[in-house]
């Protein structure tokens, strides 16, 4: 159904804003609506991004609420297929933005092209091939799941036997078909999650939009639908998903943008995020030989660049910049050296430290274009 | 796990710049079918319908015994045929009851159609449809008049038995009934129109019901410091001209002069100068309604089991009399119901357009969640 997501060469992405003294991605205080800045420029006055090859692509993004910028000169780049997860911390950016890719929100300014339309020109194409789930069930009491979701497809234009046929499908594929005639009441709240996905697969979306879809469900349902996307995925539609709690998008996620007081500050696979932020990869090994082999393997890893830093006794912990890559050419090092390795662990790279490691140099103002 | 079905109707995933569009089939609004099934499905309306028709006929039964008595003691005393006198007294008290009823039940229905979705949080799922906002106003218009309407044509019959007694003609049911469905209308477009400005749907409720009892009681209240004002030296104070009561008793061409005050007696007064103008703008004479029965009555029809009180002959010509009420055998009406009907209409046209406006994405909150 899509396109294989093509890479992106972090280096063409939209630098950064310069820093400035109170931080680069800092929100500016709450300014009185006589004193607010100028208004963003026209999108018309934008160069037009790229969509080529991507669902998504925004450039200069901002919106106010007021007086408070949710979003202010925000890129973002989703490529077709796979799962893109949005990470940032609550009141990031992050729900703004997708309103704003679901038409729900009219930007202040900025270039928006959703699977090639503009959702502020051209909302209804952008509807018909976007489907979307808030961080909330939405489900009408009084209504069947069947009849719940009967009412969204029709909304969407289905009729007749196609209608009846792709309620069904859905049903199926979020494994509510025994729940068909239930009242949407008298689902479990992971019944109630599933369900809203399938509404919001309704009029088989190309680009499938979710916004913190596992807040409030136990592990078990945290699990199964994680299956459901990742297998929704594999059927061709592409994912932005968002959430806070990182460990639930790293196991998913084939791309991420972290987003941080209304700015994306970096995006692209974790490898390509870790090498251009540097952020260490750790590593945690342990070998025959007593002190004197430990000794030789600290010597080796310290060559290469490595950071000892504290561990167990009768291991030793590393960080590394340069990700598994470097993690690899430590162990084939060690080889070489002729120091005996009998177990060798990469951990602490995740996400959750990615993220830790990005917002924390923006916040210092060292975000590098 | 099955895929999700792509079928010809189906909004087209894969829409790029360049794809013709495909516009979904016209069919019935799917915010009023869901409104109707949530509404009217199980036994709740069946067993309010059935109360309210039994209570109203109660009603009825209760008005024609006591104007039974009154037509009894008239007739013995005077000698005259007070048949069309108790069928004009059980016409207007119908009709007034209904209209009492719907501006009771009306506006708690309406007023909480768009604010009960904005806080349900349904709103932005439905605004990301194909449904349009006017669909959507429409659909929670004709939702919350089919219900009013219903009750309305359900008591249609309890009215129109009038005509056995005469004093009735078809003009006047069909301009009373006219007038009560415009003013239904319009108070279920008010309530929209409030709902959609309030955000939360108990103030909605409260703020609609402000209005109605401004259009029945604050009218009255207006015109009698209208009147203290100028010494009750006027015909007409203006404020009254807005009451519904005035506008059905107008209408309905309720009499003032029977001999059985109804409830929409005291209204008709109200009307009569303005009718005397009118008289004089179009050039009509008018003529209160013949004492006549529509449809002759059998003796023995009466409470007592005696000979019925009202009884008659059929009066040529009387039954399809001018429907405008303006034609020689109609009661006393004049066109101030028209103009009533007129500013009502305009009222829910307007309140409609801030509906509209409001439901439309983007205006009001983040798409109601």
């Amino acid at each position: 159904m899509t396109t294989p997501p093509e890479p992106i060469d972090l280096s063409t992405l939209p630098p950064p804003a310069p820093p400035t003294s109170a931080g680069p991605d800092l929100p500016p205080p709450p300014t009185p609506a006589s004193a607010l800045p100028p208004p963003a420029p026209a999108a018309s006055t934008l160069p037009p991004p790229t969509t080529a090859g991507m669902a998504v692509t925004i450039r200069h993004l901002e919106k106010w609420y007021g007086t408070v910028r949710a979003v202010g000169g925000l890129h973002l780049d989703v490529p077709r297929g796979g799962i893109f997860g949005l990470v940032g911390p609550n009141g990031a950016g992050k729900t703004t933005t997708m309103l704003t890719i679901v038409t729900l929100l009219r930007p202040d300014g900025g270039v928006v092209s959703v699977l090639g339309h503009d959702p502020v020109t051209q909302p209804q194409l952008v509807r018909r091939s976007v489907g979307y789930m808030p961080d909330f069930f939405g489900l009408y009491d009084g209504l069947t799941c069947r009849e719940y979701l009967d009412f969204f497809a029709s909304a969407y234009g289905l009729d007749g036997a196609t209608r009846t046929r792709q309620v069904a499908d859905l049903l199926e594929l979020v494994e509510l078909t025994h729940k068909a005639d239930t009242d949407t009441s008298g689902l479990s709240r992971g019944m109630q999650q599933r369900l809203s996905l399938a509404r919001a697969l309704v009029n088989d979306p190309a680009l499938l939009v979710l916004d913190e879809p596992a807040s409030g469900l136990d592990p078990r349902a945290r699990v199964e639908l994680r299956e459901i996307l990742v297998e929704l995925s594999r059927m061709g539609h592409t994912i932005l998903v968002s959430s806070h709690i990182l460990s639930e998008l790293e196991e998913m996620c084939d791309r991420v943008g972290i987003i941080d007081s209304g700015r994306v500050l970096a995006q692209g696979t974790t490898d390509e995020i870790r090498a251009t932020f540097e952020v260490a990869t750790s590593v945690t090994l342990r070998v025959l030989g007593g002190d004197e082999a430990r000794e030789r393997a600290r010597a080796v890893a310290i060559a290469l660049g490595g950071v000892q830093a504290p561990s167990g006794p009768g291991t030793l912990q590393f960080e590394l910049v340069g990700g598994e890559d470097a993690a690899a050419d430590l162990l084939a090092a060690l080889v070489d050296a002729g120091i005996r390795v009998v177990d060798f662990r990469e951990h602490g790279s995740g996400l959750e430290r990615l993220f830790m490691s990005v917002t924390g140099r923006a916040g210092a103002g060292e975000v590098q274009a | 796990m099955s895929d999700v079905v792509t079928t010809p109707d189906a909004p087209t995933p894969e829409a790029g710049p360049d794809a013709t569009p495909v516009k979904p089939k016209r069919m019935a609004n799917p915010v009023l079918r869901r409104e109707l099934i949530e509404r009217w499905r199980g036994p709740r309306a069946f067993w309010i319908l059935t109360g309210y028709l039994a209570v109203l006929t109660a009603t009825m039964l209760l008005l024609m015994w006591a104007g039974s008595a009154w037509a009894t003691d008239q007739a013995e005393n005077l000698g005259f045929d007070t048949g069309p006198a108790i069928g004009r007294f059980l016409f207007d008290n119908a009709l007034a009851l209904v209209l009492l009823y719907g501006l009771f039940v009306g506006p708690g229905y309406a007023a909480a159609q768009i604010a009960q979705e904005r806080e349900r949080r349904t709103l932005g799922l439905l605004q990301i449809t194909m449904v349009t906002p006017w669909r959507i106003v429409m659909g929670k218009l004709g939702a919350s008049v089919a219900w009013l309407l219903l009750l309305v044509l359900t008591a249609a019959p309890l009215a129109s038995a009038a005509f056995f007694l005469g004093g009735v003609t078809v003009g006047d049911l069909v301009r009373g009934v006219t007038f009560l469905l415009i003013t239904i209308v319009c108070v279920a477009a008010i309530g929209i129109g409030v709902s959609s400005l309030v955000r939360r749907t108990v103030a909605a409720v409260v703020v609609t019901y402000g209005i109605v009892l401004f259009l029945v009681v604050g009218t009255l209240f207006l015109a009698f410091v209208e009147g203290a004002v100028r010494g009750f030296d006027i015909d007409r104070p203006a404020s009254i001209v807005a009451n519904p009561f005035v506008g059905l008793a107008d209408a309905a061409g309720t009499p003032t002069d029977s001999g059985l005050a109804s409830i929409l007696t005291p209204f008709a007064h109200a009307t009569r100068d303005i009718g005397a103008i009118n008289d004089d703008q179009f050039g009509f004479e008018r003529e209160f309604a013949t004492s006549e029965p529509a449809f002759p009555i059998e003796p023995g029809f009466g409470f007592d089991g005696g000979p019925a009180p009202f009884d008659g002959d059929i009066v040529e010509g009387q039954v399809f009399d001018d429907l405008t009420g303006a034609g020689a055998a109609g009661n006393d009406v004049s066109y101030l119901w028209v103009w009533i009907a007129g500013s009502y209409l305009l009222l829910a046209i307007g309140m409609l357009t801030i509906a509209t406006y409001r439901v439309r994405p983007g205006v009001g909150d983040a798409g109601g969640g």
